[in-house]
């Protein structure tokens, strides 16, 4: 079964004299627990795609299936709450609410779905010691290093336990020690929690961590 | 240099609201100061020209019951003009009341109380001014009846004059001029008497000197100098006070919006000023930029506030003064470059002071931060501006505590200290209380709330509007505080006067001179008002009170002061009531005997206290002692303060007073009907109150502007977070609620605290008041308080429009994206 489908999706931005196209049919197929990389030159409309398949934005023309429901057909409120129980977004900058703790700001999700922080007491404390920050739980963000800022993202990103985690340049602002700590998380999230990834990156080494890489170039998949 | 002052120019030029708006307040601030420093010699300068303009070139007014001639006076040596004056009332067939000045036509003119357009007139001839016979239409030529004393007399209207000197005063019934012969003739006058002489004084500096001498050697006449400058200038006094204190809480004002303008402004600088650091401006010129952009500010507003100010003057000046029937002049005093150069000297100034921590501060951060505009928007809680704010309040309360004298100075150091130690600690409150709600909705699980509540304490812009609303509406409560106890008092003299028609003060003789008006059809009751008051009242030997008291002679109950314990009409010869409030005051208890000195008159008297009463309604101060009356009489005064008459139902009042006044016929009477009285009490304090309601309403819209200007940076600095969330875990409506929640609760509680702080700042401005001899029992208004802060919280409910607005054109994308 695929998690996400699109379905010969483009992206036109600008009004009709000014247009610039930055995806043309793009029709691709992610299974359930693949460890999927995107990779292109800048400009080559990578963030676009990964915002159209998180809905995030519309696509001009074509359809976007998570979980064989048509994204774009979703209220405000539903698409709300798709994004928050089935997909977790890792940015490379902005990730962090700043005045929350680093336990606040993993229990977002669950404070904003409804849910009893309680019930998620368990799963915070394997979290927190799968991304090794078990010491810094009070901390705020400012008090962290990118690196430590990027792993308490991926932590907020799975903490209701998604099918699908979304990650635009995770590690394209982190020096290369804290990249692959970032990694090998992903890598052991894939694994351990059997979440759908797909990250888009600018380095070779870092989509090696992947099972596919998928190209962009110039709008059009390779 | 020049590349940095077209730089600032265009900065101005971008940012055209901003700017303006900071120079609006600067203005503001700037106008009120202007106001401060011309405005007594404005008052002075129209109260001179405009009694100029009526009474021409008289210095000295003399008047008694009967009329008199000059040489009944004793006039000394100097060289003088004189005029005399006879006036009648009259009635006109249809009943219309006129009235009719008679002088010698010469003189009057010679000493300029009439205009050079003024005829002589005939026996029976008299002039109208243009304006009086526009609006009864009189016309030359021709002829009315008048009817004195059951006789009528025909007139004839010689000339329409210019609305000129006495002519252009209005009284209730129409005016008219006349040959003194004519008046005395009617009124059966002997032919050389008048019945006021005006007298001008030829030297001007020995007018007072002249008005001493003829007081010292005409007794019976009431002598009065018309344009006393020393003695306005001392009314001016008090207004200044008042002015001085406007001048505080407008400033105080100013600073809090315009610091939270500022920092919009800086906000947008940064990547102009990160431009300008990265290719080598180092941080001391970069200081020096901002610096100047802002002298700029303060140059534009300082020239527009001195113009201002000198244009409000005329206007400002007029709200003080009350002339009846008498057209204000439109002189007014000249705009010197001097007040130009200090107004510009004081905006430049209070807004370099405003804004160089701000700068200094931004300058200082590293240029990568200030490139890519990474802000927080955290709200850092200093421990130092903590226990600064608490010192400051502290501080505030232990020198108004000490400031028994009350003095002005150190009451304008108490209210600052108290406002800038409350916006100090507006934070750490906000944090705490926000916090609690936090924890609160945590447990019940209502999440909007929990993340509201908990960003309110952290971010910045926030905290910044709560500290604007808590400064502003504690201040506006203040004065609403004062002003409803200004509204108190004058209600209190209803109760004095309550079932009774006309007031009679200034009396001069004892109450049996006053029995015979019971002879007048029409008056069922007379009633005597007794007290004495001294400013200088000691007890004990030598103890001075907190405030003097009024001493009031009783006989019998007053339906407007209660007893407790002990009747008033049951006080022996040496036995007395006091206010609970004063006994409290000055620690007197029940069973006390005190010593009573007063200056005065040098007399003692010993009271033994027998109980308390509530004499609110009697004076609000409620600085009162009761004494029996006989004890009143025969040591301290033994005229009544006040005669009032009960008149039966169809009384017309203002007949009665006419006919009152005639069978008195006493020097510097004044009577009144209740409604005349209370009405002069009321216009007395109204043109403070009208002052006061200008500052509000100034508070208002700047903390509105300044309110506004958060709101709009508060989501521009949030707009990349607010994104993430709606990304990752909220919706659009539920950010919504969020920033909803954020708004209502927070200015809730500002509100909350606005009426505390409210309640300790009336205690200052009590002072204040005292300090003014205003002993007004301020007493804190809880209920019209809680209706304003009440309503300031509804309309900051408009505010909310900008986050919403904005959040509909946010872009998450847009926001997230990073090239
Ligand atoms: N809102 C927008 N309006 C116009 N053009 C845009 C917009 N967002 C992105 N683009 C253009 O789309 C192209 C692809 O952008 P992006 O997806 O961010 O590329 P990548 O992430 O691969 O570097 C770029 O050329 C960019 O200029
Ligand atoms: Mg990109």
């Amino acid at each position: 079964m695929s998690v996400i489908k699109t379905k010969s999706i483009s992206k036109v931005f600008g009004d009709k004299k000014h247009e610039t196209r930055v995806l043309e049919d793009i029709s691709l197929d992610i299974e359930k627990g693949e460890f999927v990389s995107l990779m292109g030159a800048s400009g080559s409309g990578k963030s676009t795609l990964l915002y159209l398949i998180g809905g995030l934005d519309k696509p001009t023309s074509g359809e976007v299936y998570i979980n064989d429901q048509d994204i774009n057909k979703l209220k405000d409120k539903k698409m709300s709450e798709l994004r928050r129980k089935n997909i977790g977004f890792v940015f490379q900058f902005y990730n962090l609410v700043q005045n929350l703790s680093v336990e606040d700001n993993i229990m977002l999700p669950v404070i904003m779905d409804g849910r009893k922080e309680k019930d998620y007491k368990d799963r915070l404390d394997k979290i927190l010691k799968i991304i090794g920050l078990e010491g810094k739980r009070k901390s705020l963000p400012s008090e962290l290093s990118g690196g430590q800022q990027q792993r308490v993202s991926i932590a907020r990103a799975i903490i209701l336990g998604p099918s699908i985690i979304l990650a635009d340049e995770p590690i394209g602002n982190l020096d290369s020690k804290s990249g692959k700590e970032v990694m090998d998380l992903f890598k052991q999230i894939n694994k351990e929690e059997g979440i759908t990834i797909l990250q888009v990156t600018h380095s070779e080494e870092a989509a090696e961590y992947g099972d596919r890489i998928i190209r962009l170039k110039d709008g059009r998949l390779e | 240099m020049r590349i940095v002052l077209k730089h600032i120019l265009r900065n101005i030029k971008e940012h055209k609201i901003r700017s303006l708006l900071i120079m609006v307040a600067l203005s503001i601030a700037t106008t009120v100061l202007i106001l401060n420093i011309t405005l007594p010699d404005e008052i002075i300068l129209k109260i001179q020209e405009t009694l100029r303009s009526v009474y021409g070139e008289t210095d000295i007014s003399i008047s008694t019951v009967e009329p008199f001639n000059e040489i009944d006076l004793n006039l000394g040596n100097e060289e003088i003009d004189t005029l005399g004056m006879s006036t009648i009332q009259m009635e006109k067939k249809n009943g219309d009341a006129i009235g009719i000045y008679g002088f010698n036509i010469e003189d009057a003119k010679n000493i300029k109380i009439l205009g050079d357009d003024v005829p002589l007139l005939q026996e029976n001839e008299v002039a109208v001014s243009k304006k009086i016979a526009d609006k009864s239409n009189y016309k030359e030529g021709e002829y009315f009846t008048v009817i004195y004393e059951e006789k009528e007399y025909k007139l004839k209207i010689a000339k329409i004059i210019e609305n000129k000197g006495i002519a252009s005063t209005t009284i209730d019934n129409d005016l008219f001029i006349a040959n003194i012969k004519t008046v005395n003739n009617i009124k059966q006058i002997d032919e050389n008497k008048y019945e006021t002489l005006f007298i001008n004084v030829k030297d001007d500096d020995k007018i007072n000197d002249f008005k001493d001498y003829l007081k010292d050697n005409n007794d019976n006449y009431v002598i009065e100098r018309l344009v006393d400058p020393d003695n306005i200038r001392e009314e001016a006094a008090f207004i200044n006070y008042i002015m001085i204190l406007i001048f505080a809480m407008a400033t105080i004002m100013i600073f809090f919006v315009i610091s939270s303008l500022n920092k919009i402004i800086l906000a947008e600088r940064f990547p102009v000023i990160g431009t300008f650091r990265s290719v080598g401006a180092n941080k001391k010129k970069m200081n020096f930029i901002l610096v100047l952009e802002n002298a700029m500010y303060g140059l534009v507003a300082g020239c527009i506030g001195s113009v201002t100010g000198n244009l409000l003057n005329s206007k400002a000046a007029s709200l003080f003064i009350n002339f009846e029937g008498v057209e204000m002049t439109k002189e007014t005093t000249k705009m010197s470059p001097k007040l130009l150069v200090i107004g510009i000297v004081f905006a430049v100034l209070l807004q370099i002071f405003i804004t160089i921590r701000a700068i200094i501060k931004t300058n200082r951060k590293p240029i990568k931060d200030i490139i890519f505009n990474t802000q927080s928007t955290r709200y850092k809680i200093s421990k130092f501006k903590n226990i600064f704010g608490i010192l400051l309040i502290i501080v505030a309360f232990v020198l108004n505590g000490f400031n028994t004298k009350s003095n002005i100075v150190l009451t304008l150091i108490s209210l600052v200290s108290f406002i800038v130690g409350t916006a100090n600690i507006v934070p750490i409150i906000m944090r705490g209380i926000t916090l609690g709600i936090h924890n609160i909705c945590k447990k019940l699980g209502f999440s909007t709330c929990n993340i509201a509540s908990k960003n309110i304490g952290y971010n910045k812009m926030i905290i910044s509007s709560s500290r604007l609303i808590v400064v502003a509406v504690s201040l506006m409560i203040t004065i609403i505080t004062v002003s409803s106890s200004f509204t108190n008092m004058i209600n209190s003299f209803k109760f004095v006067t309550e079932g009774y028609d006309i007031i009679i003060s200034g009396v001069s003789k004892t109450a049996d001179n006053y029995e015979k008006l019971k002879k007048i059809d029409g008056i069922e009751e007379i009633r005597y008002l007794y007290y004495f008051a001294d400013e200088n009242t000691t007890y004990n030997d030598g103890k001075k009170f907190k405030a003097f008291p009024i001493i009031v002679g009783a006989d019998e109950d007053m339906s407007y002061i209660k007893e407790y314990d002990y009747k008033m009409k049951d006080l022996k010869y040496d036995e007395a009531l006091v206010d609970e409030k004063f006994a409290e005051k000055n620690d007197i208890e029940i069973g006390d005997t005190l010593k009573l000195e007063f200056e005065s008159n040098e007399k003692e008297i010993e009271l033994k206290i027998k109980g308390y009463v509530n004499s609110t309604y009697f004076s609000v101060q409620r600085d009162t002692i009761i004494i029996n009356l006989d004890n009143l009489i025969d040591n301290l005064t033994d005229k009544p303060m006040q005669v009032q008459l009960k008149c039966s139902d169809d009384t017309d009042l203002n007949k009665m007073k006419d006919k009152a006044e005639k069978e008195i016929k006493e020097v510097g009477l004044k009577i009144q009907t209740v409604d005349e009285f209370l009405q002069a009490q009321s216009e007395q304090i109204g043109s403070i109150m009208s002052m006061f309601y200008v500052i509000i309403g100034l508070a208002i819209a700047l903390s509105f502007i300044g309110i506004i200007n958060n709101q709009i940076i508060g989501f521009m600095q949030r707009k990349r977070e607010l994104a993430v969330l709606n990304s990752t875990c909220m919706s659009k409506k539920q950010i919504k609620k969020m920033l909803v929640l954020e708004t209502v609760i927070a200015n809730f509680i500002s509100c909350i605290l606005a009426i505390i702080g409210g309640v300790l700042s009336t205690e200052i401005v009590d002072k204040f008041m005292q300090g003014l001899s205003m002993y007004v029992d301020i007493a804190f208004d809880y209920k019209a308080s809680f209706i304003f802060a009440g309503g300031v919280f509804v309309a900051l409910l408009i505010t909310l429009f900008v986050p919403a607005r904005r959040l509909r054109k946010m872009n998450i994308v847009d926001e997230i994206k990073y090239e």
